[in-house]
């Protein structure tokens, strides 16, 4: 099991990596929970700039939190690296605030830049995020069906309904 | 929306009417960061209790 404990502080996980300038997209149960859904999570799924100096500010957080990978059953203590940040996959890690999945591509050909367009800029307590907007979020769980997908589906289009008629 | 509803299966579809809609009136009240902070305490809470649970053997 990950051997990273219990202080878990999501919002202090987002805080850092905007205080090192990382350019990411926030998508998964953290973004849903951002745009208002009454679910709980966490851990961070994040979509990251591959740009080289994107990668390292974000494996510079990465490793000043103690980053290891979360399936390493052997418990070597793996640390991500720059080529896993610059390549395709999806890397699993624990740090000392919570679990981040850092996501190079959310589905085939769905980079940082790709999906800038279905983000959702929001400000809070000076810092600005980008968020994969709701109707992106729910397509996008509609189309991986997993268990999983489907029981937070209906909360995700409840919210985007609510959150329609608040704004009309 | 049309679209995105008619993308989902049934069942999926069923469950929206079911959905407490009073818990995301809550959540919209509050601001993007404590809605954040109070998803991951709950998360925490439970995972605390289902650790502790199994560390009982129950």
């Amino acid at each position: 099991m990950p051997r990273h404990p219990k202080a878990a502080d999501l919002a202090a996980l987002l805080a850092a990596l905007g205080d090192a300038s990382v350019e990411f997209i926030v998508v998964g149960g953290a973004a849903a929970v951002l745009q208002g859904a009454p679910i709980t999570t966490n851990d961070l799924d994040i979509v990251h700039r591959r740009t080289p100096e994107n990668v390292a500010r974000l494996l510079e957080v990465l490793l000043r939190l103690d980053a290891t990978m979360r399936y390493d059953f052997a418990h070597r203590g793996l640390r991500p690296t720059a080529e896993m940040l610059a390549g395709k996959g999806q890397i699993n890690l624990s740090t000392s605030l919570v679990p981040i999945d850092p996501l190079c591509e959310l589905d085939a050909g769905q980079g940082y830049e790709e999906l800038l367009a279905y983000t959702r800029p929001m400000i809070d307590e000076g810092r600005l995020l980008r968020v994969l907007d709701l109707p992106t979020l729910i397509a996008v769980k509609t189309k991986a069906g997993r268990p999983k997908d489907r029981v937070v589906l209906p909360i995700l289009i409840a919210t985007l309904q609510e959150r329609d008629k608040a704004n009309e | 929306m049309a679209a995105l509803i008619e993308a989902l299966d049934p069942e999926v579809r069923v469950a929206i009417d079911d959905v407490d809609r009073t818990l995301i009136a809550l959540s919209l009240q509050q601001s993007p960061w404590d809605r954040l902070r109070s998803a991951s305490r709950m998360a925490q809470t439970l995972a605390r209790i289902r650790d502790a649970t199994a560390s009982q053997g129950g």
